[in-house]
């Protein structure tokens, strides 16, 4: 089992899709898997491969993206799109209330809560849409709960253990890089849950690969080249590959692999997207500048492998505080002020990269927050809020009902807008695909484009 | 009662140091050579019954851990400025939630160190059954209580089990027990007593919902003392209908019904099977065990014993094919490379980000377990865990770690280390307990001729290596 090679094993390529590995690897499947030659002649090719350019990879160019921003903890909707006209507003709310001629006006009832200032532009420029009064039928007021049942999308009196998005994943995206979908959080939110997951999660991405401390001789190390070697389906060594060993390895079907074949295959997705996410990390610099905030840096990222054309569908970047139970006033205006100047800066961004007609925004919450303020200057758990989408091609205005104040349930808001009718205009308007198989039945798609 | 076998037994001649190593996996969580060695010696009877042999074991409480009268802190109060409030209530969460670490790890080091590795397992497998959230609960004391109720039940009767859960207070909690009343109730409890802890979905009506959700009211929390409390004057003394039958049913009597319909154990056995087993039983086998599972009225440790000495349970299609659970692959881990303690709050960090947090699962239906565990970023993960144990690594998203009480000595004994060959077949018994292909003996043999390094970096690089493949996350 020995064998006489004695040079610096050596490789540089970087793969960019299975498709592409598979390709490159099978014209040098004469060799044989004992001689690290054979990887040496693989990674060769694919180095070549690579020389095509970052730039024309194969989903980088065409697909619509969907980038999904979590305002984790119930966002204020009340105080974020304000109904500065309505009395009862301002009597449930006397220390919380904006005053009306602070208001930047989006009509002659409704306006945006002044931190927003850099949504109001793009309100104005056509880039923005507000869907009003958001929500589902019997709203739980737990954010355990009710998070859960918007990145389930079940009924409300239903557990579910897959997302919504690890369900279009599944039912639209089978053979797709694993990086269809990308958490800038570090974890994976439960919107991507699936039965076999897809899309990856990190909050850097030198944190998105094998970490070997041992270092680097020629392009790789010893530790790192004996690594990728263990870490890749069987078939892909010379003679066993056959015409249904390929077709099982391009093809969808990872629900129906044994568990060994799954393993080796979602260990050379791992390696193919680390390579790829690194080295657009390396290549791709912010183009323009981003604000100083844990959501802004999470959108620069996103921003950066949008340029570098990794092959994703849907990014997805949370933003938390949003519980303001107490003190509410600061604290909530300051979020809003985060959040409107990141989705600021990431427009700018697309539209130096020419992307902006590329991608759609959506922002959501678990739930909006009681009518009347409490005793403690702060809102508690409340019902339907306000959504907002944004891109170059997004249905921009004011949308759905304004919520009625005089008509509460349990002191909450009543919902105009059913938000899986939105994930639904999502699904089928924006990234083209049936939503019935993804929500479970029919919901009407919201025109979000 | 003679427990008549149903299952065909391995034969005692074929018993043999892998075997004994598969058993100790899936029975528990993995050992040391010296754990499968004795397990070995055992003979294959010898060796079931020693791990179903388990006596009564309490974990410890967590430090400062007691029930909190609920009444008594409002009434407390509300007589404070609204600052102290705010700030006493936070400290009750800080004082939740260090009660909660400390619970997490005392049961993590439990595992490791347990001479009854199956009464563990079985815990973490009613845990996830019985699938209860310290989210919701928000009171470890509860989830301390469940725990063990999880445990001293593990090895004794399913129906017990059951009628214990129904006045849990964890479980109470976390599907609204208290909620549920005869003029506004809460079905959330009876749902989810026949959907997932009996009989399974399909297998119910909603009527049998409505009314089961009537004989659970009255069941309540005493608030100062946080125990259960039947209060009869709220419970719906009414004559209800519960699958076919007629009577004033109350929650003891909805149990019983269930447990009298053989898909409850049927549900129950096939889940145990994929646990314990694998996904793909063969025909008839799981239908079998079921019936014999009923007519002992649920007695799980002979369904356990009989799982356990069956041929089908060392078979191909057994062995080496389950997708190690977070919790499996960390104590697992520490066994293998003989850590001495999973103590340390790193490894609960760890845990979240392989997708397990105990005392937390993701909702009532538990722990999808299989694939679902695996993505390329948990397994990526899992490879850099492997390092930061074995070489105390940096690894990102947490603090830094080095696996305590680990030898290299021990591990890659320095005799070994001018023969590559016996070494990787050593490391291979002591890390993968099973054959690996030649070809990935290769690959690691080739990587000590290559490797240029000081004697324990190359060591620890081969151990890591090791650790870093596919076949690793398998047992």
């Amino acid at each position: 089992m020995s064998h006489d090679h004695t040079s610096e094993p050596e490789f540089t390529g970087t793969l960019h899709t299975r498709r592409q590995f598979l390709r490159t690897s099978m014209l040098g499947a004469a060799a044989s898997w004992t001689l690290p030659l054979f990887l040496e002649k693989t990674f060769g090719a694919m180095d070549a491969a690579a020389a095509d350019s970052l730039i024309q990879t194969a989903t980088g160019r065409d697909h619509p993206i969907l980038v999904v921003i979590q305002l984790a903890g119930g966002n204020d909707g009340l105080n974020t799109v304000v109904p500065y006209t309505d009395d009862i507003y301002h009597r449930s709310r006397p220390r919380l209330a904006v005053a009306a001629d602070k208001i930047l006006r989006i009509d002659e009832h409704v306006g945006l809560n002044p931190a927003l200032g850099p949504l109001k532009s793009l309100y104005d420029d056509g880039a923005l849409g507000i869907i009003q009064g958001v929500g589902y039928p019997n709203p739980n007021r737990s954010h355990f709960r009710s998070t859960e049942i918007w990145q389930t999308a079940v009924d409300a009196d239903r557990v579910q253990n897959t997302g919504w998005l690890g369900r279009y994943f599944d039912n639209y995206c089978q053979g797709e890089d694993a990086s269809v979908g990308v958490s800038m959080a570090g974890d994976i939110p439960q919107a991507f849950a699936a039965p076999v997951p897809r899309g990856i999660g990190f909050a850097r991405p030198e944190d998105y690969r094998w970490v070997n401390d041992e270092p680097p001789q020629g392009s790789a190390s010893v530790s790192e080249f004996f690594f990728r070697q263990l870490n890749q389906p069987d078939a892909i060594d010379g003679e066993e590959m056959s015409g249904a060993s390929i077709s099982g390895l391009t093809g969808p079907a990872m629900d129906e692999l044994g568990p060994m074949d799954f393993l080796q295959r979602t260990a050379l997705d791992a390696q193919l997207s680390s390579d790829k996410v690194l080295e657009i990390a390396r290549k791709f610099k912010p183009a323009v500048s981003y604000p100083n905030s844990r959501l802004a840096a999470g959108l620069s990222l996103v921003g950066r492998m949008i340029a570098g054309g990794l092959p994703t569908r849907v990014y997805y970047v949370s933003q938390g505080g949003y519980d303001t139970h107490a003190n509410q006033a600061g604290s909530h205006e300051r979020l809003l002020g985060e959040l409107a100047e990141a989705m600021e800066a990431f427009r700018r961004d697309m539209v130096a990269q020419g992307n902006f007609s590329r991608v759609l925004m959506m922002t959501f919450s678990e739930f909006g927050r009681r009518v009347s303020e409490n005793a403690n200057r702060g809102t508690d758990h409340g019902a339907a809020a306000p959504m907002f989408i944004m891109g170059g091609k997004v249905n921009a205005g004011l949308h759905g009902t304004r919520p009625d104040l005089g008509k509460l349930d349990r002191g909450d808001l009543v919902h105009s807008v059913d938000f899986r009718n939105v994930y639904s205009g999502v699904l089928e308007k924006w990234l083209g695909v049936k939503s019935a198989p993804v929500l479970g039945r029919e919901f009407k798609p919201f025109p979000v484009v | 009662m003679v427990y008549l076998q149903v299952l065909a037994p391995l034969n005692d001649q074929r018993w043999s140091l892998y075997h004994a190593a598969h058993l100790l996996r899936r029975a528990g969580f993995g050992g040391s050579p010296d754990q499968v060695m004795l397990l070995y010696k055992d003979g294959l009877r010898g060796a079931v019954d020693r791990l179903l042999d388990a006596p009564p074991f309490t974990l410890p409480a967590p430090e400062g851990l007691a029930p909190r009268d609920q009444v008594a802190l409002r009434q407390e109060a509300a007589d404070l400025p609204e600052a102290e409030r705010l700030e006493r209530r936070a400290m009750l969460r800080r004082e939740e939630n260090r009660q909660i670490t400390q619970l997490r790890s005392a049961w993590l080091q439990r595992m490791l160190a347990t001479p009854h590795p199956l009464q563990e397992k079985l815990t973490l497998f009613w845990h996830g059954h019985f699938a209860t959230s310290m989210v919701k609960v928000q009171q470890c004391y509860h989830m301390w209580m469940q725990n063990n109720t999880f445990r001293s039940h593990a090895l004794g009767n399913f129906g017990e089990l059951v009628a214990e859960m129904t006045r849990d207070p964890a479980m109470m909690i976390w599907l609204d027990v208290q909620q549920n009343s005869e003029r506004k109730p809460n079905e959330n409890f009876a749902r989810e007593l026949m959907e997932l802890f009996t009989l399974g979905e399909g297998h119910y009506t909603e009527e049998d919902i409505r009314e089961s959700a009537r004989a659970f009211t009255g069941y309540r929390i005493d608030s100062s003392t946080q125990q259960f409390q039947f209060i009869s004057r709220r419970h719906d003394d009414g004559l209800k209908t519960f699958r076919q039958q007629k009577g004033r049913f109350d929650g003891d009597d909805i149990v019983r019904i269930l447990l009298e319909d053989t898909q409850c154990a049927e549900f129950i056995t096939g889940k145990l099977w994929r646990f314990f087993v694998n996904d793909r039983p063969a025909p008839g086998t799981v239908e079998s065990l079921a019936r014999r599972f009923h007519r002992s009225g649920y007695e799980l440790r002979p369904l356990m014993r009989e799982i356990f000495l069956s041929e089908e349970f060392y078979s191909k299609a057994a062995i080496g094919t389950q997708i190690k659970s977070p919790v499996q692959w960390l104590v697992g881990t520490a066994a293998a490379v003989g850590l001495d303690s999973l103590e340390a709050p790193e490894y609960q960090s760890a845990l979240r980000q392989m997708g397990q947090t105990l005392f937390q699962p993701p909702n009532v239906k538990g722990w999808d377990g299989g694939k679902s565990w695996i993505s390329t970023s948990t397994l990526l993960f899992r490879y850099n865990l492997a390092g930061a144990i074995v070489k105390g690594t940096n690894i990102p998203g947490m603090r830094r770690l080095r696996g305590s009480g680990l030898s290299l000595d021990d591990l890659a004994p320095p005799e070994l280390r001018t023969e590559p060959s016996k070494l990787i077949r050593y490391l291979t018994l002591r890390l993968y307990q099973q054959q690996v292909p030649e070809k990935e003996s290769a690959s690691f043999f080739n990587y000590l001729a290559n490797r240029d390094a000081a004697e324990d970096e190359k060591m620890a690089g081969l151990i890591h290596l090791m650790m870093s493949t596919p076949r690793y996350q398998l047992a």
